[in-house]
């Protein structure tokens, strides 16, 4: 992998068509009036399994949209194996896209359906149908590929969708959300299938925003908040990253500063503040000890503890976190100006280290 | 990988019109188009055989009422309706757009494809109905089923003719006014066609309806028809043509150039 850092990489000249499937994105930003979705994106994607990971409404969706050619960038631009991807069609040859929305031809069989995207790729008619078979039956729809679409399980549309979106076995294969609405069955099907179109040398970049879908298929992830790539490398250290920041642990109950005043000195906690008259929020970096400590005080201090929560427990924290560490808070929303610092590395996957991807099988 | 060659103009062109005609074989447009078809039809043939016709020439005069009234008037408008204005704003709203445009088929043959499969319907229902009608009216007179084919055969073409048109007038709606492409194209269809083509004077000439009528070789009628100005039927088929033309370009140019809903956050 290499990974251009904002503000270093130079713009793609001319229109030469790679013959190595890539995502290459420089300086990548899109506006949707005065609302900013994807801010100074800069990447390089190359052969193997990528996860996009972020919250909802991260620009994830952008992302895939910018490069599947369904949108043209605000600034900067995007290239898919060397081509601009926007009314390209020698780019769009290389491309299989699998929307995240359940919106389907529901009058159409699934083999007409996938028949028909076939068809619009290039094929002849039988040629067409042959491979869309092929693809059905890939994905594990063999006996009801004669069925129309609208009378699908969730888990079958998701795997027409995805049939189509390698029925002309793509170069680059973008997917959004893929295992939405899956069963474990399903699922494993979708992993194995993905996992294939990678060792046959494709770019898969797929989108999501749990985090355990990712571990399921590739150890590479791209984490993106607010528009921005905010971290990217491999799954275990965005673990542990998640493990060493701090985490936030609000305790409501009757006297908030005795507890805080019994806890303050416990190894791992870093601060405190009171959030309201009730409620009392430590900062640790070592989240089970402190909650162990709170209920051993809370215990000995007689405190009426109504509830203990922690309010950043969620990767969404983790994106937050990121975007403080990179210093990016600023320029983000409706007013965004252009953000200059760089995505945080973790671990091996150092911007321009180039690293290689390491897809992993279906191992769950 | 074996990444298939772009597609030709034509490969993707018939493959985007095969895939919206199965489409609408599948849809409740067809059949809706096929009883409204049957409904003037039976119409125009029952007005026919309940007045009193004195002579062929009466006889032929009423057919030509009825083929203006119930095709000029009516199905010339609701067919191409049907078929046309939801050809893109239906894939951008049922989210399926994203399925097309993703491929290599380029967006001028997805568009000119989608506007071919509309008129593949439209155009071969309103002739086919035309010529039942004519058949049915004039069974009863083996001469004049003959000689009047000719008239009919006018205005059918003039009818077709202005089918591609509002055709094209309602991919275009559809394709810029996504979310609102059917009042749109009704409102156009309503006022700027049926509407106009009932005002006296050259106002009536923005009118491709009157037109197409003008074409047909049909008699002018609405308000203070004998001041509006006669069309020669060589530049009414011109004018519709050119303006078909340059609606379709425009719609064509809207899908290639659209990012639809995709755009939205």
């Amino acid at each position: 992998m290499s990974a251009p850092t904002t503000g270093t990489a130079q713009p793609t000249a001319g229109a030469r068509e790679d013959a190595t499937p890539s995502i290459r994105a420089v300086r990548l930003s899109k506006w949707y009036g005065r609302v900013t979705a994807l801010q100074d994106v800069s990447l390089h994607l190359e052969p193997g399994i990528w996860g996009l990971l972020g919250p909802n409404g991260s620009g994830k969706t952008t992302f895939l949209r910018l490069v599947a050619g369904q949108l043209r960038p605000s600034l900067g631009e995007v290239r898919v194996c060397g081509l601009a991807p926007f009314g390209e069609v020698r780019a769009l040859r290389r491309i299989g896209l699998c929307p995240e929305a359940d919106a389907m031809y529901d009058d159409l069989t699934a083999l007409e359906f996938v028949a028909a995207m076939a068809e619009l790729s290039g094929y002849s008619r039988p040629a067409a149908k042959e491979r869309a078979e092929a693809a059905l039956d890939a994905f594990g729809l063999k006996k009801a590929m004669e069925r129309k679409v609208g009378g699908y399980s969730r888990g079958m549309r998701q795997r027409a969708k995805l049939a189509q979106s390698v029925v002309h076995e793509p170069d680059v294969l973008l997917l959004d959300e893929p295992l939405t609405g899956t069963d474990p069955t399903s699922r494993a099907v979708i992993l194995e299938q993905l996992a294939k179109r990678a060792a046959a040398g494709a770019v898969v970049l797929f989108s999501t925003h749990v985090l355990h879908e990712v571990e399921a298929l590739t150890e590479q992830v791209l984490l993106i908040a607010r528009g921005q790539v905010v971290a990217q490398g491999r799954v275990h250290e965005i673990r542990d990253l998640l493990e060493e920041h701090p985490h936030h642990v609000r305790v409501v109950c009757d006297r908030p500063r005795d507890l805080a005043a019994a806890v303050l000195g416990e190894p791992g906690v870093l601060g405190v503040r009171f959030p309201s008259a009730d409620a009392v929020e430590f900062e640790t970096r070592d989240p089970d000890r402190t909650y162990g400590a709170i209920a051993k005080k809370a215990v000995e201090g007689r405190f009426r503890v109504q509830s203990l929560t922690s309010p950043d427990a969620t990767l969404e924290a983790l994106f937050h976190y990121l975007v403080e560490r990179s210093g990016r808070m600023a320029g983000t929303g409706a007013d965004a100006a252009s953000g200059s610092a760089a995505p945080y590395a973790a671990g091996g996957l150092a911007p321009g280290s180039g690293a290689s991807p390491t897809p992993r099988g279906p191992s769950r | 990988m074996s990444a298939p060659p772009v597609p030709s103009p034509g490969h993707a062109i018939g493959a985007v019109l095969r895939l919206q005609l199965r489409r609408f074989a599948r849809g409740k447009k067809l059949r809706l188009a096929l009883v409204a078809l049957a409904l003037v039809v039976v119409g125009v043939v029952t007005a026919r055989y309940l007045g009193e016709h004195p002579d062929a020439a009466a006889t032929a005069d009423a057919v030509r009422s009825g083929l203006r009234l119930g095709f000029l008037g009516l199905l010339v408008y609701l067919l191409p309706f049907l078929f046309a204005s939801g050809v893109i704003a239906e894939e951008v709203e049922g989210r399926t757009l994203s399925f097309l445009v993703a491929r290599p088929v380029g967006r001028w043959a997805l568009g000119t494809g989608k506007y071919l499969a509309a008129i593949a319907l439209a155009v071969p229902l309103l002739v086919a109905g035309m010529l039942v009608v004519h058949v049915a009216c004039f069974a009863t007179a083996p001469d004049a089923l003959v000689s009047e084919l000719p008239s009919t055969l006018r205005i059918a073409g003039a009818c077709a003719l202005l089918a591609c048109c509002y055709a094209a007038f309602c991919m275009l709606w559809g394709a810029v006014a996504v979310e609102a492409a059917g009042i749109v194209a009704t409102l156009h269809l309503a006022v700027l066609e049926f509407g106009i083509s009932l005002v006296p004077g050259p106002i009536r000439l923005l009118s491709m309806n009157y037109l197409a009528s003008q074409l047909a070789g049909m008699e002018k009628t609405g308000l203070f028809a004998d001041i509006t100005p006669d069309v020669p039927p060589l530049a009414a088929g011109l004018t519709l043509g050119a303006v078909t033309l340059t609606f379709f370009g425009l719609g064509l140019l809207a899908v290639a150039t659209s990012e639809f809903r995709f755009s939205r956050a």
